[in-house]
């Protein structure tokens, strides 16, 4: 197995596949060529990219590349699939708290701002208004989205896909949401290892997957201090605060990782008493992992630990 | 009529006499009430034994009845090194 690794969309990237580097390289340089210009489009850190320029529209319709298009599509499903759980519209309550500049600026910097109360209910994401045949945009008067996690793990999978045309065996990790296609050869599956939120490189457990998808989700790794109030990135559209939750990370196991981001996070959002019930209604397989490092998973996860 | 009212009371006791001698020797020759103490009474079938209650945090990949989930054991060792990637969020 042959690998790449590099940095972008804040996070580490890592490259994976069967074959000699000689016929691998071209496809690794298309992966992460797509990867960079993609982080390019999707980023809300620079004023230059085209979701910037979608948030600046607001109140008018903006024509969006495909790309853009595309996973603007996902986010509306996801946002109706999720009960509103997942909610690209939390962007002002995320800089409120916070979270105005990349997390590597922030944690070499720190953050600025004061703490302030939530002060009006976010525009909810139902209200953009999409013509797919025109590939036009509208968002609402005053709203501002970020797409970061589900960008992400489209970006991932598109990478992967990329890749496959140069690999039967191929895999694109970003931070943890990865894209895994064919098995590698003499194993049963895909050997990933599940770690623990609260020791980053301490192995909880190894995961045995099958080709598809995994994304993690988890409140302990961007967080910050904000006037010494603890904060993180994972804002409960409920309440515009960061959630308040029983849980320190949720693993889901699906077949597109856009998909296992998106509930990840809203599953990590719910907890304990309602991500039964969003689960079981949207048959997704996850593991969470408690604030006491108690690993948790569904009938159908325990499938994946049977090489133990 | 004094005589026959002298009558029924001879007979009445005779009759009463009878009856309570009668009982004892039943109850005398009768078998021994089941004892709280006796683990095997003849004629009862033993009581199916319960199965132990699981230790909480010690199995593998116990119910959760809270939220449907199983509790999973963490492995022993780390073994990162077989792992091609890791998934710990971003």
């Amino acid at each position: 197995m042959e690998s790449h690794q590099f940095r972008a969309m804040n996070t580490e990237i890592s490259i994976a596949a069967e074959g000699s580097l000689q016929k691998l390289a071209p496809g690794f340089e298309k992966a992460r060529q797509f990867i960079v210009d993609s982080e390019r489009r999707f980023t809300r850190f620079s004023e230059d990219s085209e979701l910037s320029q979608l948030n600046r529209s607001a109140g008018t319709w903006f024509r969006a590349s495909t790309d853009l298009l595309t996973v603007i599509l996902l986010a509306r499903h996801y946002v109706e699939q999720t009960a509103g759980l997942f909610d690209p519209a939390i962007l002002p309550d995320l800089q409120r708290v916070g979270y105005d500049r990349s997390m590597d600026l922030i944690r070499a910097q720190g953050v600025f701002s004061l703490p302030q109360p939530a002060t009006r209910r976010h525009l909810a994401f139902d209200g953009v208004i999409i013509n797919p045949e025109e590939s036009l945009i509208c968002l609402p008067e005053g709203m501002s989205i970020d797409l970061g996690g589900i960008a992400k793990g489209w970006i991932a999978e598109q990478a992967a896909l990329i890749l496959a045309d140069y690999s039967d065996v191929c895999g694109v990790s970003a931070g943890g949401d990865m894209y895994l296609s064919g098995i590698p050869e003499n194993l049963s599956g895909w050997p990933v290892a599940l770690d623990d939120p609260r020791n980053p490189g301490r192995t909880l457990v190894t995961l045995n997957l099958p080709p598809g998808a995994v994304a993690t989700s988890s409140i302990a790794k961007r967080a910050w201090k904000q006037g010494g109030k603890d904060r993180h990135h994972l804002i409960d559209p409920r309440s515009g605060e960061p959630a308040e939750t029983e849980w320190l990370s949720v693993t889901v196991v699906a077949e597109h990782v856009d998909l296992c981001e998106v509930f990840a996070k809203a599953l990590l959002i719910a907890g304990p008493l309602e991500a039964q019930a969003l689960a079981q209604s949207n048959e997704i397989t996850y593991l969470a992992v408690d604030h006491e490092g108690n690993l948790l998973g569904t009938k159908k996860s325990l499938e994946y630990l049977n090489d133990r | 009529m004094k005589n026959f009212k002298t009558g029924l009371h001879v007979l009445l006791t005779f009759a009463s006499l009878l009856g309570f001698l009668g009982g004892w020797a039943t109850l005398a020759h009768s078998r021994k009430p089941i004892q709280p103490t006796d683990n095997s009474p003849q004629g009862l079938d033993p009581l199916p034994a319960l199965a132990p209650m699981p230790a909480i945090g010690t199995s593998s990949s116990s119910a959760n009845s809270n939220s449907g989930l199983f509790s999973i054991a963490p492995q022993q060792s780390t073994r990162r090194s077989r792992a091609f990637f890791a998934t710990s969020g971003s």
